[in-house]
């Protein structure tokens, strides 16, 4: 019984990995191997492939679009979730206690794009990275605070009491005593905010048309359409845009499953 | 002790600020903006009332097809993703040494980008050089063969699919969280009192892991709703509009300059999700209310 449900189980762990491994294989093939798909060993190992990519596609800028995207993402979203969480759990007043849900709107329901275009117009922030950053805060932060108050709320307000005590009190309190506490829920924020900004390929579509300034996906993306035939090259840039990702998610593990249960199990 | 001295209002500035002027003040203006004709061949956006929704309601059009696709999607993939989620989790809650690497593999294609999901498998249910259709010629089964993305039987399914794929090891995350909260103890004193492997099942675990399901039938239903870089980059929502849906709609008015409807569309997906999702939250809260 157990040998077959491991068998099973194996059996469908292979249709999440062999796509995964056509991918890896094909990017190391030449485009005449490439031109139909499948799990045979390249001939010759093309590491080519990459080089061409990185020139073809301008993959070094994207790479660092996305790099500059996603740590001031995750640096504007999880300071200023931190500070607000932190309030809303432990002043619990009416108008926070709305705060909170209006917050939490956020989890749920989705941008307009269209409009989100006007206001970013408005503001001047179109096709700047400030704005993109703003924007992609704006949708993390809910999820952010929400992680952040369920942690607060379990840390005891002795703590808190003792330092205030000592006239500790406002940001001191915060840093001192707050901060250091919420590190291992920080990680998970963190980690799962990267992820998200990295990922993002929408929100590019619609807000970006600076070439320039274009993250990895939209930059995978627009390289897909220019060399649709060579399965070889896109299957590179594939592995280019997402390398990092898995090599952040087989590291985060543990903080990034227990993240999406914590978010999921109180939301 | 004075609570504004000690816990200031101040930090809450800066994650309102953005949060509002980025998230609820677009979503708020969507609003106003779904009402009026605008667009990008004149300058003047004249108001138009509700007209935008009618045509979206208009049975038979087009546009009531794409609502009609958005719920068969939404509803299917939570379908698939929970029953298969949860037999995962049940099959790596405990026993097999391989558990570990097991999880890490289903959960793997969560955290990959969907448009890079979406360029793989655009490959893999190529017609002709896919390597499904060469896996099916290779078992023997070359009448199987089919152009998964192209032929309109088959679209809908092949992105269907694909989405169940990618989300599959998130159900089973949220199940084994809620798996791992039963105790064992439950599970021998029904032994002890007959209760087979479906008894047990039926008695135990599905009762108590009934907060995990509620979880991700929301979660899956949102998802649903919204979906995008998948179709786009698989069907771009065709053959025939087959697999078009309400954010591949929005993104197609969007395209071609009409930005009332567009934000019309955005209106009816805002409203769908928060709504569905909403009062899928009051059930939950009124039966352990019930339950308390």
């Amino acid at each position: 019984m157990k040998t077959i449900r491991s068998l099973l189980l194996w059996l469908l762990a292979l249709t999440i990995l062999i796509p995964l491994a056509l991918v890896v294989l094909n990017s190391f093939k030449t485009q005449m191997e490439s031109v139909s798909m499948n799990l045979r060993l390249p001939g010759k190992f093309q590491f080519d492939n990459y080089a061409t990519v990185i020139r073809e596609g301008h993959m070094m800028r994207a790479f660092l679009n996305s790099l500059i995207i996603a740590a001031g993402t995750v640096l504007l979203a999880n300071v200023s979730a931190a500070m607000g969480a932190y309030v809303l759990a432990r002043r619990k007043s009416r108008l926070n206690r709305w705060i909170y849900y209006l917050f939490i709107v956020g989890l749920i329901a989705p941008i307009n794009y269209v409009t989100t275009i006007k206001v970013m117009q408005t503001f001047h922030v179109i096709n700047t990275f400030p704005g993109i950053i703003l924007l992609y805060s704006a949708l993390m932060i809910p999820f952010t605070v929400f992680l952040f108050y369920g942690f607060v709320s379990s840390v005891p307000l002795e703590l808190d009491e003792a330092a205030i005590i000592d006239g500790c009190t406002g940001w001191r309190l915060f840093a001192r005593i707050q901060v250091p506490l919420m590190m291992p829920v920080a990680a998970t924020a963190v980690l799962i905010n990267f992820m998200n900004a990295w990922n993002e390929f929408v929100l590019p579509l619609y807000v970006f048309n600076r070439s320039t300034a274009n993250p990895m996906t939209l930059a995978v993306y627009n390289f897909y359409g220019t060399y649709m035939s060579s399965w070889n090259l896109v299957c590179a840039a594939i592995v280019l845009t997402t390398l990092p990702i898995v090599i952040v998610y087989l590291f985060g593990q543990r903080y990034i499953v227990s993240g999406v249960i914590a978010g999921a199990i109180k939301g | 002790m004075n609570q504004s001295k000690v816990y200031p209002m101040s930090f809450l500035l800066l994650p309102l600020a953005v949060y509002i002027l980025f998230f609820l003040l677009p979503s708020l203006y969507s609003f106003y903006y779904s009402l009026t004709d605008w667009n990008t061949y004149t300058d003047r956006v004249r108001f138009v009332g509700l007209a935008n929704f009618a045509d979206i309601f208009a049975q038979g059009s087009d546009y009531w097809k794409y609502l009609n696709n958005t719920v068969v999607f939404a509803l299917i993939t939570t379908m698939l993703k929970n029953m298969l989620g949860l037999a995962l989790a049940i099959w790596l809650n405990e026993g097999l040494k391989s558990v570990r690497v097991l999880r890490t593999i289903f959960y793997l294609p969560v955290t990959i980008s969907p448009l890079i999901i979406g360029l793989i498998f655009s490959s893999v249910f190529d017609a002709n050089q896919g390597l499904l259709n060469a896996f099916l010629g290779w078992l023997g089964l070359g009448d199987w063969t089919q152009a998964w993305l192209i032929d309109v039987r088959f679209a809908m399914a092949s992105v269907i699919s694909v989405e169940t794929w990618k989300y599959v090891g998130f159900n089973m995350i949220i199940y084994l969280a809620g798996l791992q909260t039963i105790s064992r103890s439950y599970y021998e004193a029904a032994s002890i009192d007959g209760a087979g492997v479906w008894g047990r099942f039926r008695r135990i675990t599905l009762p108590l892991i009934m907060p995990a399901f509620i979880i991700n039938l929301i979660l899956n239903l949102i998802n649903g709703f919204k979906v995008f870089d998948l179709i786009f980059v698989l069907t771009k929502g065709g053959p025939g509009n087959t697999t078009e849906v309400l954010n591949t709609a929005v993104f197609t008015e969007f395209s071609s300059g009409r930005y009332g409807t567009s934000t019309a569309f955005g209106v009816v997906l805002f409203l769908l999700t928060t709504v569905v999702a909403l009062s899928t939250l009051s059930l939950l809260t009124r039966r352990s209310e019930a339950e308390a």
